[in-house]
């Protein structure tokens, strides 16, 4: 397993004695690592307003912070947000950390973050205790917590172990679901683990010229098929998120191939959910992508327009096609496949399955309300 | 007029143009500068002008050098020209979408006018009623619209 490459590591007074922070001293050559006072020099350095520029993006993948977080940890996802435009799936999120340590050409992160650093938080203590509060509150509840919205869930296990606290905590809530998402391989720190049949390991994937192309620094196709296999194989539920499919020439083929080895290598009743998406992003994004992989890619060069929410996509007949045929493929295949669109709007559920997914029974009880968190916190402070 | 010179007239800074930060070498930047000159030949609007602009960006990336120079005789034709460079697949698509819609058997006496919102493609459609007649008359033109959308 070779270690993510950071070039400086700061840690701050309060993370000093963690155990993530004992970790990287372990794993890193001394003469990288600097302990900062966070207040004097790391907010200053880090922390500066408005959107990064691409060498500071770039450098931000190559510094690690790690610090402590004093804001709220868990939260819905940022399609919740959206719910007038979007169909929401009721997807939580848990964020231990920001940024990512590989670097897929369409990534997010490049109009979301603007701290100069990857981050780890090492108060997880903090975060499980905000979860156990809730957890106990609503324990009956089907809530589905990811841990890779603003950093993948696997790629820095490695450093933080975070898998196995985290596993171990689901344990006590076998109601409640943990998903961890991620473009890596790296599964084997946590597989040897009892859990309670409610951790689901996700992929992100896409046939492999996309992965050639577009996400670099990624576990290639092959390898990610294999880590999940190893996790089916030790009894974790695992999914996969064809997302962003991305428009080529060439583009049923490939999906094609890719269908066809899901099909393959699993079968429905290992997966549990497929969920697909195309292609989008802010527009103020396409500045740092066109400057960062230049023009000769699939994901600059695209034909985006302005949606509902004003991210760019591609043209809703276009999106609609290509889940189309990537829904027949799988359900050709076998009917079993759970599928289901993520950050999607009604009409392009409607184009696709020609229903919405209240309307469809296998996906009724992942977009059926939860109360939110923000309820929940009333609830907790006025009983 | 130059390009100086727009960018003086129409108040552009330099982040307005934070997309020419893609160009790196002189050879892309000289180009930029000609098709720039070229264009503001045209004298477009802050907006239009900075559209183009960027699209221009794009495609000096995407290796399009001479087609960037076309002899158009106006903004829109040339504005027309770039789209189809840098959007040539909905550009093909939204052809055969206009053709097809606009054969369909609206209502006597409608306007049809097909437009690209954003990321969908579809048809304005004006009626006039004035009577019940009318109505009927339309539903039943309508459905049969429906039928060939459906197919």
């Amino acid at each position: 397993m070779s270690l993510p490459a950071f070039e400086k590591i700061y840690i701050s007074p309060e993370s000093e004695d963690s155990e993530v922070a004992l970790r990287v001293r372990s794993l890193y050559p001394a003469e990288i690592i600097t302990t900062v006072d966070e207040a004097l020099t790391a907010s200053n350095l880090f922390e500066k307003k408005g959107m990064m520029s691409a060498d500071e993006f770039n450098l931000s993948k190559k510094t690690l912070w790690l610090t402590t977080f004093k804001g709220q940890f868990f939260k819905r996802c940022p399609g919740a947000t959206q719910k007038k435009a979007l169909t929401c799936c009721n997807y939580h999120v848990l964020n231990l950390g920001s940024q990512c340590n590989m670097n897929c050409s369409y990534c997010y992160l490049q109009s979301y973050l603007n701290s100069r650093t990857t981050k780890i938080f090492t108060n997880i203590d903090q975060a499980l205790l905000e979860l156990k509060e809730m957890a106990e509150q609503h324990p009956d509840q089907p809530f589905r917590v990811g841990t890779g919205e603003v950093i993948d869930s696997l790629s820095l296990d490695v450093l933080t172990l975070y898998s196995r606290q985290l596993i171990e905590f689901f344990n006590q809530f076998p109601k409640w679901i943990l998903e961890f998402k991620t473009k890596s391989a790296q599964v084997e720190q946590f597989v040897d683990m009892q859990h309670a049949g409610n951790v689901v390991v996700s992929w992100s994937i896409n046939p492999p010229y996309v992965i050639e192309k577009e996400e670099h620094g990624t576990a290639r196709f092959h390898e990610r098929m294999a880590a999940a296999r190893l996790c089916r194989d030790r009894g974790f539920r695992i999914a996969f998120h064809i997302d962003p499919m991305i428009w080529h020439e060439g583009w049923k083929e490939n999906y094609a191939y890719l269908a066809e080895q899901l099909n393959t290598h699993f079968v429905p009743e290992d997966v549990h959910v497929i969920s697909l998406g195309t292609l989008r992003f802010q527009p103020e994004q396409r500045h740092m992508m066109r400057e960062r992989f230049g023009m000769n890619s699939l994901v600059t060069s695209a034909e985006m327009f302005p949606s509902e929410g004003q991210k760019l996509r591609y043209d809703a007949a276009i999106r609609a096609e290509m889940f189309q045929f990537m829904i027949q493929q799988m359900k050709a295949l076998n009917p079993k496949w759970n599928i289901f669109l993520c950050m999607e709007t009604p009409e392009t559920w409607i184009q696709s399955f020609e229903k919405i997914p209240m309307q469809i029974p296998e996906l009724r009880s992942l977009f059926k309300p939860l109360p939110s968190v923000r309820d929940f916190q009333n609830e907790t402070t006025n009983p | 007029m130059s390009f100086k010179t727009w960018v003086d007239q129409k108040k552009v800074k330099e982040s307005d143009l934070v997309f020419t930060r893609a160009l790196k070498n002189t050879l892309h930047l000289d180009l930029f500068h000609k098709v720039a000159d070229q264009m503001t030949l045209f004298n477009p609007s802050f907006s239009e002008g900075l559209v183009i602009l960027e699209w221009v960006t794009d495609l000096i990336l995407m290796g399009h050098h001479e087609e960037l120079f076309s002899a158009t005789p106006n903004l829109e034709s040339y504005k027309q020209h770039l789209k189809v460079l840098r959007f040539p697949e909905v550009t093909r698509r939204d052809e055969q979408l206009k053709s097809k819609m606009e054969s369909w058997p609206w209502p006597q006496g409608s306007k049809v006018k097909f437009e690209r919102r954003g990321d969908r493609a579809g048809v304005e459609l004006k009626i006039f009623i004035s009577s019940n007649t009318d109505m009927t008359k339309i539903m039943a033109a309508l459905d049969r619209v429906q039928k060939e959308m459906s197919q």
